[in-house]
């Protein structure tokens, strides 16, 4: 049985706050394989997000253990956990958190900018290793169909084409996973739908991925489904692919 | 490479770090222009200190007891690489006497060649050949000397005006101090009304001789009448105000200290003869001036050629047995006490302006904290897509170095051209304020008035826009132009108007030197301008480390 790409064992996640303890993630065992796209369901507070921190190295687990391709990535020194999140995952918000004084261009590229590019070439890319940062963030901004929006600011970009900016940013050092926190929570349902398209498309094209969402449509474009209820796993009813 | 561009994206973005930098400028132009007075106001200071003392002084321990051997000294002193130049002198008290009574001075016997080669006396000269044209014009109309019973005209005042004014008409010839007379009037602007001056004017002087073994009181005061024969200004008003140059020769006669003959040996007291004719006193003096080289000094310190001054005139007068101490000063020494309090008042000026350039640090740290409460979500973001602590903490502390590099910049800028044209700023302040203030007034009070007005009537009307911009302009103008008007041609008016209203920030009859001193010193301006970058550096530092601890999980989360 081959290694999984990314892969959680017993990971919990204590708050304290005025002296009490609010258990956010008990326990959680979980993996994504290559190519993988795992949905994870669960309602408000369930501890998805916070799953999701600790999967991308943001957050510091209180239990438990998170590896990335076998390896402990929370036994890594700092500096390598800033170079596992710059280069091995790839992060899609729910409010985008795209930086306001730069346009969509510059927010891809900054990714590239705060570390060293890596492209893996993947089948039907296109793409070379020679490919600069710039001519690779035009061609994942025109990916996305924002080819004619390159120098616009985010305030003047539509509610729909911000989380295609934030996708293309995602994308932009071709991660090994990419973690989406519901990405499509603030979208109407036209525009919600065309960014799952945009998903789908990634995802056939071999891009593993976690989506955080309580949107069982979202769920539905998924290779497998969790449900985190109480910070705790969960069967996924009527899912058969409800094991993890 | 993202920092660079986050830092000129938010210096170019943000209206806070413009008025951090605008902090920084102002401390700093502050800091440059306070130092940059202060330091001309030294320099100037210094430049008239040296005009009576020269670089280094010899001079008598016991006052006018003086030494003998100086014509010997200042040729010894002369043959030194380190010496340019070494003119004897005499300083003593005296008291001159014009028709409003005594007034006591410090009566300098010089060689007027001499000294003009050590200190550039005739550069110091009032009555300079340009203006012997104009002022034997006023003598002129004034009824020229006549009137002191001494006959000049035109070209006998040209010849009065040489370097060594020798003794004319069997007077001998003195220069005195331009604020020893009191008929030369100091006026408001700082120059001087010469209507009344005393040149070509005889005055009495009154010295106390004291004997070569210093004993006072031997001999009478000699008294002497002499002529002025030019107003001499070096800017330093302890010296312009009290001193009297006079030939060395005529002091020396006066203070008894010119050589004295007498007979040495048996000498018959009934015919009177025998002995022999000798020289029983030789000449002395108290002081020597010197010029030191140009070109030693810039490789070795005033005070090293002092002393090796002072060694080649101890070794001399061993060598002529003249055993009358002496000791060898610096023209600093001399003046010690007046320059060591300006260089003091400088030193704690410039701490204050450095405290309260501190305030820089403050806003910097302030606007700094602002932008990391305000930025706290990207500095998430930044985290999330790989940036490490010390990356955010360079971003800040990046933000606050260009910060303190614009700030500096424009307040170097500042300042240069602030002390590059403060006599003209001044000149403005002091003569054409009331005018610009009246016709500002006018512009901006009927622009505000016509745009209050536009205001209420725009709401009635629903057309605000349009009637601020109409009534303010015709406004500012119907006020403006009737005040241009009165100011033109009623020049009664703009004269009372500058008048009422003026500030002068230097008084050059207080200070006195009619134009505000100031320069730019490089290094000074440099070291500045250096530091108010590290102050701003400095000011970001908390903020950076503050950004720097954010968890990003917690910074994605901010509202």
């Amino acid at each position: 049985m081959s290694e999984p790409l990314l892969e959680a064992n017993g990971l919990g996640r204590t708050f304290r706050e005025g002296g009490r303890s609010l258990v956010v993630l008990d326990g959680v065992d979980f993996t994504v394989d290559d190519g993988e796209c795992v949905a994870i369901l669960g309602r408000s507070g369930s501890g998805k997000s916070t799953l999701l921190h600790l999967l991308g190295g943001l957050d510091r687990p209180t239990a438990g253990v998170v590896r990335f391709r076998g390896r402990d990535v929370y036994a890594m020194n700092e500096l390598a956990i800033d170079r596992y999140r710059n280069r091995d995952v790839g992060f899609v918000f729910q409010q985008y958190h795209l930086l306001p004084e730069l346009s969509a261009l510059e927010n891809v590229r900054i990714a590239s900018q705060i570390g060293r590019p890596r492209h893996r070439k993947r089948d039907g890319d296109t793409e070379t290793r020679s490919t600069s940062p710039r001519e690779r963030a035009e061609a994942l901004l025109a990916r996305v169909g924002l080819g004619d929006r390159l120098r616009h600011k985010p305030s003047k970009l539509s509610g729909g084409e911000r989380p295609r900016v934030a996708i293309a940013r995602g994308l932009m050092h071709d991660p090994a996973v990419l973690l989406a926190d519901e990405p499509t929570g603030n979208l109407d349902a036209d525009t919600g739908a065309s960014v799952l398209e945009l998903f789908a498309e990634l995802h056939r094209e071999g891009q593993a991925m976690v989506l955080v969402t309580h949107d069982q449509n979202v769920a539905q474009q998924a290779d497998r489904v969790v449900t985190l209820v109480g910070g705790m796993l969960a069967p996924t009813p009527g899912s058969a692919a409800a094991t993890v | 490479m993202y920092k660079l561009l986050l830092i000129l994206k938010y210096l170019r973005r943000k209206l806070a770090p413009l008025f951090a930098a605008l902090a920084v400028t102002l401390c700093t132009a502050m800091v440059i222009i306070v130092i940059s007075v202060m330091g001309g106001f030294l320099d100037m200071l210094k430049d008239s200190a040296k005009s009576i003392t020269g670089d280094l002084v010899i001079e008598a321990a016991f006052g006018l007891r003086g030494f003998p051997a100086y014509d010997g000294l200042t040729q010894r002193l002369e043959t030194m690489d380190e010496v340019a130049v070494a003119t004897p002198a005499i300083r003593s008290m005296g008291l001159i006497n014009f028709a409003n009574g005594p007034t006591p001075v410090l009566v300098h016997g010089i060689d007027f060649a001499g000294m003009d080669a050590v200190i550039g006396l005739q550069d110091r000269a009032v009555w300079g050949e340009q203006d012997v044209a104009d002022r034997t014009q006023l003598i002129e109309e004034m009824g020229g000397y006549e009137r002191q019973g001494l006959e000049r005209g035109g070209e006998a005042m040209r010849e009065a005006l040489p370097v060594d004014p020798g003794e004319g008409n069997g007077v001998a010839g003195a220069w005195l101090g331009v604020e020893v007379f009191p008929g030369n009037y100091r006026q408001d602007d700082g120059t001087y009304d010469f209507d009344n001056s005393f040149v070509g004017g005889s005055f009495t002087l009154t010295v106390v001789p004291v004997s070569e073994r210093g004993t006072l009181g031997s001999v009478e005061p000699a008294r002497q009448t002499l002529l002025v024969r030019n107003d001499f200004k070096s800017g330093l008003y302890d010296v312009d105000s009290q001193t009297v140059l006079l030939p060395l020769g005529v002091l020396q006669r006066m203070l008894r200290m010119d050589e004295r003959m007498g007979f040495v040996g048996d000498v018959d007291p009934d015919t009177g003869e025998g002995g022999e004719l000798q020289v029983v006193a030789p000449a002395r003096v108290n002081r020597v001036v010197v010029k030191v080289d140009e070109t030693t000094l810039d490789t070795r310190t005033l005070e090293e050629v002092r002393d090796q001054v002072d060694t080649v005139v101890g070794a001399y007068f061993d060598e002529v047995g003249v055993n009358q101490p002496v000791y060898v000063d610096t023209w600093e020494d001399q003046h010690g006490q007046l320059i060591g309090a300006v260089q003091n008042e400088k030193g704690l000026i410039t701490f204050l302006f450095i405290v309260i350039s501190a305030v820089a640090v403050v806003m910097v740290a302030t606007t700094f904290y602002m932008t990391v409460l305000e930025k706290t979500r990207d500095i998430g973001t930044l985290r999330a897509l790989g940036a490490s602590r010390l990356g955010i903490a360079a971003l800040f502390l990046g933000y606050g170095l260009a910060i303190g590099v614009v700030g500096a910049a424009a307040g170097t800028g500042l300042a240069a051209a602030v002390v590059t044209y403060l006599n003209e700023i001044q000149a403005f302040l002091a003569s054409a304020l009331g005018v610009t203030g009246w016709l500002a007034v006018a512009l901006v009070g009927g622009a505000v008035l016509g745009a209050t007005l536009g205001v209420v009537i725009g709401f009635i009307r629903r057309h605000l826009l349009w009637w601020v911009t109409v009534l303010a302009g015709t406004l500012a103008a119907a006020l403006f132009v009737p005040a241009l008007g009165l100011v033109l041609f009623k020049t009664g008016f703009a004269e009372q108007l500058n008048t009422t209203f003026s500030f002068q920030m230097w008084d050059p009859q207080t200070y006195f030197f009619d134009t505000i001193p100031a320069r730019l010193d490089g290094l000074e301006v440099g070291l500045i301008a250096l530091g108010a970058v590290v102050s701003s550096v400095l000011g970001a530092v908390v903020p950076a480390l503050v950004a720097s601890a954010q968890d990003p999980v917690e910074a994605l989360r901010y509202e």
